[in-house]
């Protein structure tokens, strides 16, 4: 077992080290190690003193820049680790290796062990990314000497526990036939959202030096409980007024004042290293746990969609179905209809296509709750507040489909060499426009109707939505980099009423403001760049 | 209505060539593109159909170099890659709707259209299914639909009867050659009883470059008395096949019936036979330079 779990991991690793989307990703880790560290955003104390917001950061020592760097890189992965990592199964099952896999002897607990450990093999570059940038970065702007070992221990030290249990979760989800496209990518977001403000939340009133609880420090993944534990009295030393809560967090360090501390290193709790070593635990007890839900003989879904066809075959023996013109059962390929224009526009009928790949294909409760938040929407009894997140998020499916979808079909050649290259991207960006317009219009109707300069508002969010999810398809060629991406912005925008991340006009408070122009402007933007992908296709 | 490939070559990389100084002038008819695996038909198709730019070289299209107007060849342009896909929840007919739309066609044209393509590929009686409940047979006869769904007059096929059983082979065979006669057909198969039974002309590829263009009958002629057939025991086919070409091996109650490309008479007991097209091919990758 071993051998084979070793020759998975290392063919999925060398798999994943030879795409050129990791350089990507290494990128952009790189890029947000140097804004969490030494950049625009900060691990900060915050404090309210005379009415006043003050911020405590720690001067850029070796020991402060590492555990900084870790958290982000724990930030990271519990954020984004999930859509990174999630691609090896839906790779093995594209490609047909899966079916290679389920015909060897290898069992489902190797297989996946195979896939835990190459995830885990990731992680490790992405960490070592990570803290080489911290280390490049403390060597140009930091203070005292740069300790490779400090930092790179304290990187790995916190996020590297996190990775694992990462790994394990993603290999839940992708094993999963429900969780493994947008339902789970949701689901993961929101679970994490959720997780980690249960862990901090109860602590933000606690003093300073007041034990925060066992339970909460059990749940402590970014480890900013263990930070805090071993700053605080430093900052104590410099500002013993604070009083704000015992944790750092993330901020701009936009506050009217910044306190700096000088923080050179210490013993890291007993408590959180327990933490990091069950996370390592939890991530390959995870991995057991995905065996019971991992079909190696092809996924229920199949079977499903069968039973539903021939439910629906038995329904057209029954009931009469009406078909095109009916044909002769032979016909000589020499007089068949000749083709005298083939320049014939057609886009209202490409448009149609276009919805109908896009609503097409999705479960029951799907349908039904589009129903219901219609009806909902329209009827004017739910706030804005409650009705537009909720209609900003359900056709998440439908919008991260765009772009992606020829790719994702293998349906880019037929696409290129047509007439209509251009016509088929205009006509798929409208069709999730005219799905943006149902969704959110319906929402917004009841305030349109009092205020026309919602209006303004409806049409930012159509320009916007389809267009970034069509561009970032395009040029991903995946679902997953505009889905975590939109998540994000409806979190943070429409759920939390965020005014200048509010797309979907949920708080009311854009309108008459330059919000939707700006959320229009991205969209023209983004639709040009999908334009640019199509003319150096076509 | 031709088809013209003056010079053509696509490098990958620093010295690495897909295809090289590629020469063809096709007219109406059917085209047999063959070769090795490697050999260069897919890139050479995908030129053709616009998908890929060339490196050096042109194409035209009746007089018209497709690189500068693309919309030249797309417009009359039926293509089925060798590796393709489909909407899965679209039924047949709604997908070749689909693909008749983006073909330019109008919709009376379309409905007709579609409706015969589906006749011509034996699919009227799934046409209403989803496509992902189709067989991978049934699914190739969906590309092939959707390959000549616009009526094309150039008609780029890459290994399109890969996957189907031989009733379905001999009518698209039959489909093909009935609609060939005024239009350009370029066939890339690895099957050579394909080419045998449709072709005009072969063209055939070897690591990028074009050995020959000719009719299917100078191949053949070409490997006259070189095609020899012998009944061995098991312990000698080793070692005709370490000093022949073996283009077959027949299992028979007497021993083992073998058919051989050789320069020289292979034994005794060997007697030439008349040659394939099939041996012609092996012939002439194996045996002449280029």
């Amino acid at each position: 077992m071993k051998r084979q779990t070793a020759a998975v991991a290392a063919a999925d690793f060398r798999r994943r080290m030879r795409s050129r989307r990791l350089l990507i990703v290494l990128a952009l880790v790189a890029y947000f190690g140097f804004q969490f560290t030494v950049g625009t955003f900060e691990l900060l104390y915050q404090d309210t003193v005379d009415g006043q917001l003050v911020d405590y950061r720690g001067e850029p020592t070796a020991a402060y820049v590492g555990v900084t760097t870790g958290v982000t890189g724990a930030f990271v992965l519990l954020f984004g680790g999930y859509y990174i990592l999630s691609g090896s199964l839906a790779r093995a099952r594209e490609t047909g290796v899966d079916e290679l896999v389920a015909s060897t002897p290898i069992s489902d607990r190797a297989y996946l062990l195979g896939m835990w450990l190459s995830h885990v093999g990731l992680v490790a570059v992405i960490l070592t990314t990570l803290g080489g940038a911290a280390m490049i970065n403390h060597a140009i702007n930091g203070t005292g000497t740069t300790e490779p070992l400090w930092i790179l221990g304290a990187v790995f030290l916190v996020g590297f526990p996190v990775g694992c249990a990462v790994a394990g979760v993603t290999l839940i989800f992708q094993s999963t036939v429900r969780l493994r496209a947008t339902a789970g990518n949701i689901l993961y977001f929101l679970g994490t959202i959720t997780i980690i403000s249960a862990t901090l939340v109860p602590a933000a009133d606690l003093d300073p030096t007041a034990d925060v609880p066992l339970w909460l420090r059990a749940g402590d993944f970014l480890g900013l409980y263990a930070v805090g534990e071993m700053t605080i009295d430093t900052l104590l030393t410099v500002a013993p007024a604070y009083d704000g809560p015992p944790f750092v967090n993330y901020g701009t360090g936009a506050g009217e004042q910044i306190i700096t501390y000088q923080w050179d290193g210490g013993a890291w709790p007993v408590w959180f290293l327990a933490t990091r070593i069950g996370l390592v635990l939890s991530g390959v007890a995870l991995v057991a746990v995905a065996t019971t839900v991992y079909h190696r003989f092809g996924d229920t879904t199949t079977e499903e969609n069968n039973r539903a066809a021939a439910v629906i075959a038995r329904l057209r023996s029954i009931v009469p179905v009406r078909r095109g013109t009916p044909t002769e059962p032979h016909v000589d390929p020499a007089t068949v209809t000749p083709v005298t224009d083939r320049s014939a526009g057609g886009f209202g009928r490409l448009l149609r296509q276009e919805l109908r790949l896009l609503v097409r294909g999705h479960p029951w409760w799907w349908y039904a709750g589009t129903v219901l938040i219609v009806v909902v929407g329209l009827s004017g009894n739910a706030s804005t507040e409650l009705i537009v997140p909720i209609a900003a998020i359900w056709p998440l499916f439908l919008w991260s489909a765009i772009g992606s979808r020829t790719v994702r079909h293998q349906m880019t050649p037929f696409i290129v060499t047509s007439n209509q290259p251009y016509r088929q991207l205009f006509a798929e960006w409208m069709a999730g426009g005219v799905i943006t317009l149902i969704f959110l219009g319906s929402a917004l109707l009841p305030v349109l109707v009092t205020d026309p300069a919602v209006t303004v508002v409806l049409a930012g969010a159509v320009l916007f939505v389809p267009s970034i999810a069509q561009a970032m398809g395009l040029w991903s060629g995946t679902q997953r980099l505009f889905e975590i991406l939109y998540l994000v912005c409806w979190y943070i925008g429409p759920l939390n009423g965020v005014r200048s991340i509010d797309f979907a006009g949920a708080t009311t408070e854009t309108v008459g403001t330059v919000i939707p122009l700006g959320f229009a402007a991205v969209g023209c933007t983004a639709l040009t760049a999908s334009l640019m992908y199509r003319y150096q296709q076509a | 209505m031709e088809l013209r490939l003056d010079g053509v070559g696509k490098r990958y990389g620093e010295e690495t060539w897909g295809v090289r100084d590629v020469d063809l002038e096709l007219g109406p008819g059917i085209h047999g593109l063959v070769g090795p695996n490697g050999a260069g038909k897919s890139t050479l198709m995908r030129i053709v159909t616009t998908v890929l730019e060339p490196t050096a070289g042109d194409v035209y299209w009746s007089g018209t170099n497709i690189e500068n107007d693309p919309a030249a060849v797309r417009r009359v342009l039926g293509y089925l890659p060798q590796e393709f896909g489909t909407y899965p929840d679209l039924t047949a007919r709604e997908f070749l709707t689909y693909i008749a739309t983006l073909r330019g066609l109008d919709r009376e044209t379309t409905a007709a259209r579609v409706e015969e393509v589906l006749a011509l590929t034996n699919l009227q009686e799934v046409a209403d299914r989803r496509l992902r409940t189709f067989s991978g047979g049934m699914r190739q006869r969906v590309g092939i639909a959707q390959a000549l769904v616009n009526d094309p007059e150039l008609l780029v096929v890459d290994e399109p009867t890969v996957g189907l059983d031989p009733e379905e082979r001999v009518r698209f065979r039959n489909v093909i050659t009935g609609a060939a006669s005024d239009r350009v057909v370029v066939l890339s198969t690895h099957i050579v009883p394909d080419i045998e039974a449709t072709a005009n002309t072969v063209a055939l590829l070897s690591d990028g470059q074009l050995l020959t263009h000719t009719e299917p009958a100078s191949l053949v002629e070409a490997a006259a008395g070189q095609v020899y057939e012998c009944t061995v025991q098991r312990n000698q086919l080793e070692k005709l096949q370490r000093n022949y070409q073996v283009s077959s091996t027949v299992q028979r109650a007497d021993g083992i019936e073998v058919r051989l490309i050789a320069d020289d008479h292979p034994g005794s007991d060997a007697r030439e036979v008349t040659p394939t097209l099939e041996d012609g091919y092996l012939y002439r990758v194996n045996h002449t330079g280029l």
